[in-house]
């Protein structure tokens, strides 16, 4: 039996709450459907969660986290006090939007690996309906606890040591992608004290690199077309959670155009990987330059090519250039104006 | 199986392999930065960690009890710039990229003292770097990353070389002085340097 144990909270909104609420919590017993329920989420875990992240250091920059303080405290001897700690600091940081929740603390073994599951179930509101032989009961309940498909959170951990590991761990949120910030810093940022391990210029490089070298390596005409569009409307984009496979559906990527570019992935798994856009980096990865006449006349190229590809000269007059260029037209293509 | 026998299955399999794809990863990164002499990586060799893994506290007791799990710098990277300045825009540079769970500059610890200066991360492996064929129990989540100047590598260079040959007498109080003084000198030169560099670079 990999689970060892089971604990439970009823944590509340304390955020900026004076006298905030006490967190209640008990053990779940290793029977019936309750502790089938947590087993599912455990076992499940290690496909569902699949963000990483991984503890902030400290603002002295010193190998500390106070979260992972009290996630390993809880982990070597797990108890109802010390799960009760972490399950306080979620408390400070949920306000009443994000509402009343149950976290449940699950520790297990899995071979040498220590495995700790912190899973949170937000309330729902439900109705409660008895059938008797002639008629029905209803009755209003507030605190129906569901593994809800938009706001499930949890986070596993494990490794073999307390001490040297549990510093990363793979994380699901699936307000993640939120535009609004509350609710998509609430789990990682603000309760987890962590942060992504694929930095916005790490995984945007990761995007950038495959889309060059897909270019590069396929002799597909249409694919290169989609690619080059896709990467030069690609610099507008704001600073939003996406990955390289989204990347490649945003911009109504065909599937072969879309393969190619996940084909030069280091690691198939990495398509799905989520990460925040950072513009500055996709142009540092892919610099095309352009410019643009008074006459009307826009000239594309990789920066370090552009002078290559256009001989360039001053005229006479000094204010005018003259721009030429040889070789095959090999595509053409309509665009919006600005 | 040993902890020497553990550690050399990791060196073999993963460390070797992950440190060169490492190397070639922050070769790329940093390609566009001026002013960089060399970067490197290495797995530890397993005589240095079987050294470190048996080192004791200054009470006597074991310093790790988990040393497979618990020394960091199984995986070393090293970045060497020429001045002062050059290493805090790198460190900005190399954070940009990756998750560090610890940075420090590494000083001596009473400011009348000279000896080894260096700026140091423990950073976490991007996925990508890791082969998922790799036997995932074997593969280290983080490495550590050295920054230094030219001045602050040769002189830790030499001071290792000097002073922490195993099974050498230790040094003398003299002979540490000397270091100290060497330490001096090359933090007076990295200081010259990087102020001309700074006057050239404003002109």
């Amino acid at each position: 039996m990999p689970i060892e144990i089971v604990h439970t909270y009823l944590v509340h909104p304390n955020k900026n709450q004076v006298e905030p609420i006490a967190i209640m919590g008990s053990p779940v017993p290793h029977e019936g459907d309750m502790f089938d329920l947590m087993k599912s989420v455990y076992e499940k875990a290690d496909t569902e969660c699949n963000i990483g992240i991984a503890f902030k250091k400290a603002p002295s920059g010193a190998q500390v986290n106070a979260r992972r303080d009290m996630l390993t405290a809880y982990g070597a001897a797990p108890s109802v006090e010390l799960g009760r700690s972490l399950a306080e600091q979620l408390g400070f940081v949920t306000t009443r939007r994000s509402g009343l929740g149950l976290l449940f603390l699950i520790k297990g073994k899995e071979g040498n690996d220590h495995k700790v599951v912190i899973s949170r179930f937000r309330a729902n509101n439900g109705v409660l309906v008895n059938e008797a032989a002639d008629m029905l009961t209803v009755e209003f309940i507030d605190r129906v606890f569901m593994k809800n498909a938009h706001s499930y959170k949890a986070v596993v951990y494990r490794h073999p040591s307390f001490q040297g590991g549990f510093w990363n761990g793979m994380a699901v949120d699936k307000q993640i992608n939120s535009q609004d910030l509350e609710s998509s810093d609430y789990w990682v940022k603000d309760f987890l004290l962590s942060d992504f391990i694929t930095s916005p210029a790490f995984g945007t490089r990761r995007l950038a690199v495959a889309l060059k070298k897909a270019i590069k390596a396929t002799d597909d005409l249409e694919i290169k077309r989609q690619i080059t569009a896709a990467a030069t409307l690609a610099s507008g984009l704001g600073a939003d959670p996406i990955n390289v496979e989204g990347f490649c559906q945003k911009f109504g990527f065909t599937p072969n155009a879309k393969a190619a570019v996940i084909g030069q992935l280091d690691r198939p798994d990495l398509a799905t990987d989520n990460f925040l856009f950072n513009a500055e980096e996709f142009k540092k990865q892919l610099p095309l330059r352009t410019v643009e006449l008074d006459n009307g006349a826009m000239l594309t190229a990789d920066a370090g090519s552009f002078d290559k590809v256009f001989e360039h000269e001053a005229l006479a007059d000094g204010e005018k250039v003259k721009f030429s260029t040889v070789g095959a037209v090999v595509s053409e293509k309509l665009e919006k104006g600005r | 199986m040993t902890v020497e026998g553990q550690y050399r299955a990791r060196y073999d399999q993963v460390l070797l392999p992950i440190a060169n794809k490492l190397e070639e990863y922050l070769k790329d990164i940093l390609s566009d930065q001026a002013r960089i002499d060399r970067i490197s990586t290495r797995p530890k060799s397993i005589d240095r960690f079987m050294g470190k893994a048996k080192a004791l506290s200054s009470t006597g007791a074991p310093k790790y009890d988990d040393p497979l799990h618990q020394i960091q710098d199984q995986i070393g990277a090293r970045i060497i710039t020429f001045y002062k300045d050059d290493v805090d825009r790198v460190s900005d540079e190399v954070l940009r990229y990756f998750h560090a769970i610890e940075s420090k500059h590494v000083l001596p610890e009473n400011d009348w003292e000279f000896g080894y200066f260096g700026n140091h991360h423990v950073l976490l492996f991007p996925i990508d770097l890791i082969d998922p064929g790799f036997d995932q129990g074997l593969v280290p989540f983080c490495f550590e990353l050295q920054i230094k100047t030219l001045f602050q590598h040769a002189w830790s260079e030499a001071n290792h070389d000097l002073g922490y040959k195993p099974g050498q007498q230790p040094l003398e109080s003299d002979e540490l002085r000397q270091l100290a003084f060497t330490s001096a000198q090359a933090w007076g030169a990295d200081r010259v340097f990087n102020e001309l560099f700074q006057k050239r670079h404003e002109d």
